[in-house]
């Protein structure tokens, strides 16, 4: 690629039709449309040409996507550590929890245009945030969290707690 | 020749893999394509062959996997099926010698103590043990005598055994277990009032064929003046509500029974508890060390008391604390886990159509990545919505257990149906040293602490045999100087 071809910039249409301005270079982080550009020759061409579809994305989430690229773009690749089973969820760089104060729905929202994208970076810190909403809370606690209606009944209830009993002859 | 024979003449002893015999033919395995005689092939498929589809292993203790032998001892490690039982206990003691009969009232009321937010951990793990202890007491004496054994014998394992045939009535009124422990007490004063009850030779050796010591001691004994000191528990534990002390005793089951034994006389219990909780052979280390090892044995590290705390003081510093976060014990799942500090709280759930308990399985399978089983085994409590989503997508992180059934026509029990539940386990939480500055502060300005004054004058103290020592010194003074003088006139 040459330094032409990263400073273009790229067209992006989300699901209500509205179009976004992104930089070749920034947009890079997304390995989806990293992928569809470079396998259909489109670096090469000079006009910018169509715009991208995004159909999953709603304009609101992907100017929040394209935000946190803008931000990301120049980070370091990030060593692979998928060995250890469960990771860290307190290295949350400062700027990334600004970012991420946003209601549950938008959260979700990222979670799911991040995976669409394929923004890995994107993905686990919002995965991450979710996690540490959820962790070290009880089950009434993650309810009142979440918004989430208790729909067990008491017996119900109860019988999954006194799963655990031990029986005797 | 038939083909049995070949095998045992010739094919047995095979390892051309061109034998050109003609009675046993040389064939290709159809999984691995090895070359073998006819009559090794089904052998070979149903015991060796790595490219084989086979059952796990622990097929029978629920595990459904169906997997190439070859990718077995892989799979093994993280086998669902591959379950320990934490046999990890803990003990409590009475606060005083009466509050077992509390216990035991409470017990019969099944009162349990509540819970409130901000409870200190200590207090909080205290009261959990506590309730655990008056659960105990509220099934029939009939069934807690049956349950105990050499090394609990005051008072079975907690938590007791589900009796399932167990048909006495719990909690009658007019059923007092104290009421039984009396007449206990009464037939053994009475058998030590008996003629040879002090037999010195029956006490140490009942078998050996001996003559009685003549003479009951029991009577002097019963003259003897004891001296009762009145006990009543400390206002930090009736603050609490405790009956149990909050100290927890870590007691090796080697010693508890001299331990009790020695307790039983003085009238008191130990309450030991044990874990019982499953958990996945692979994370059984990190159960053991979140569960116990790092929280409840470093109770008194976590939380460090102001001296005065009997007198109920309320203040507490820490030697070690977790680097970020808190450490919290959660009654409802009784698991301790660790809860990161939420910077994040300002959400607001609105009402989306996205939300937690309703999104794709591959976003809780990314989520598993972060979180702890103690979190999955949380959310699986949540909805039902839920738990069938992480049951369904996070299956991989559960475990299986069978429960068993009693046959209705011989009697044997069996597994009859599996049961799928995610283990209390953490990794450990990454912990720092705290040096108790703000202790020392707070002891000057503690308003239980009472300030000693000594309003008496002082007296000076000297050895008891001042007086002769200075008769001793005095003679010795005169008697130089005598001396002296006699040598002066002399010369």
């Amino acid at each position: 690629m040459t330094d032409a071809a990263q400073e273009r910039s790229i067209k992006l249409l989300s699901s209500d039709n509205e179009t976004f301005q992104v930089p070749r270079n920034v947009i890079r982080l997304s390995n989806t449309i990293n992928t569809l550009l470079q396998d259909l020759g489109l670096d090469d061409e000079e006009d910018a040409g169509d715009a991208i579809p995004v159909q999953n994305v709603t304009s609101t989430i992907l100017k929040k996507v394209i935000a946190w690229c803008q931000h990301h773009h120049e980070d370091p690749v990030a060593a692979d550590d998928s060995d250890s089973r469960e990771k860290r969820t307190d290295d949350i760089s400062s700027w990334d929890v600004e970012f991420l104060k946003v209601d549950q729905g938008t959260l979700f929202e990222l979670i799911l245009a991040a995976n669409y994208l394929d923004i890995k970076g994107l993905l686990d810190v919002s995965c991450k945030t979710v996690a540490n909403m959820i962790k070290g809370k009880s089950p009434e606690e993650i309810r009142r969290t979440f918004n989430i209606k208790n729909d067990f009944t008491p017996e119900e209830e109860e019988q999954i707690r006194k799963e655990n009993a031990w029986c005797e002859d | 020749m038939d083909l049995d024979n070949i095998h045992h003449t010739h094919c047995s002893y095979c390892i051309n893999s061109s034998c050109e015999n003609e009675i046993c033919i040389i064939e290709k395995c159809q999984f691995c394509h090895i070359r073998l005689h006819h009559c090794k092939i089904e052998e070979h498929v149903a015991e060796i062959c790595r490219k084989v589809t086979v059952k796990c292993l622990n097929n029978q203790f629920g595990c459904d996997k169906l997997l190439c032998r070859d990718k077995m001892s892989c799979h093994l490690e993280i086998c669902p099926a591959s379950i320990v039982v934490c046999t990890r206990d803990r003990s409590r003691r009475c606060c005083i010698q009466s509050s077992k009969l509390e216990l035991k009232k409470l017990g019969k009321q099944y009162k349990l103590n509540e819970f409130h937010e901000n409870m200190d951990f200590d207090i909080k793990l205290a009261t959990q043990d506590q309730n655990s202890i008056i659960k105990s007491y509220h099934s029939s004496r009939k069934m807690r005598v049956k349950q105990r054994d050499p090394l609990n014998p005051a008072h079975p394992l907690i938590p007791l055994r589900e009796d399932l045939f167990d048909c006495s009535v719990i909690g009658r009124e007019d059923e007092d277990s104290s009421e039984d422990e009396k007449r206990e007490r009464r037939e053994r004063i009475k058998k030590s009032r008996m003629m040879f009850a002090n037999c010195y030779m029956c006490q140490i050796d009942p078998s050996v064929q001996h003559l009685h010591t003549l003479g009951n001691g029991s009577e002097l004994e019963r003259h003897r003046k004891r001296r009762i000191t009145v006990q009543s528990t400390d206002p930090f534990h009736q603050m609490h509500k405790l009956h149990v002390s909050i100290a927890v005793e870590n007691i090796p089951e080697s010693t508890i029974k001299g331990e009790n034994v020695r307790e039983i006389k003085k009238g008191g219990t130990i309450y030991t508890i044990k874990c019982l909780e499953s958990v996945k052979r692979k994370e059984y280390g990190q159960h053991a060390l979140s569960q116990h090892t790092e929280t409840v044995d470093q109770v008194d590290q976590l939380i460090l008391r102001c001296p005065n705390w009997y007198k109920g003081c309320e203040f507490h510093s820490s030697r070690i604390k977790p680097k970020h976060g808190k450490i919290l014990l959660q009654v409802e799942n009784s698991l301790i886990t660790h809860q990161v500090e939420n910077a994040h709280l300002p959400f607001v759930a609105k009402t989306s159509e996205l939300r937690l308990d309703s999104l794709p399985l591959w976003v809780y399978e990314e989520l598993s990545d972060y979180l702890p089983s103690t979190s999955l085994l949380n959310l699986s409590m949540v909805s039902k919505n839920l738990r069938q989503n992480m049951f369904v997508g996070l299956k991989n992180r559960a475990y299986v257990e069978g429960s068993w059934h009693k046959s209705e026509k011989n009697g044997n029990w069996s597994y009859g149906s599996f049961k799928w539940k995610f283990c209390k386990s953490e990794p450990s939480i990454p912990m720092e040293s705290n040096i108790p500055s703000d202790l020392s502060q707070h002891i000057s300005t503690c308003e239980f602490y009472e300030q000693i004054e000594h309003t008496e004058q002082m007296v000076p103290i000297f050895p008891r045999e001042l007086e002769t020592r200075i008769w001793h010194g005095f003679c010795d003074f005169l008697s130089t100087q005598a001396i002296r003088d006699a040598v002066f006139e002399f010369e």
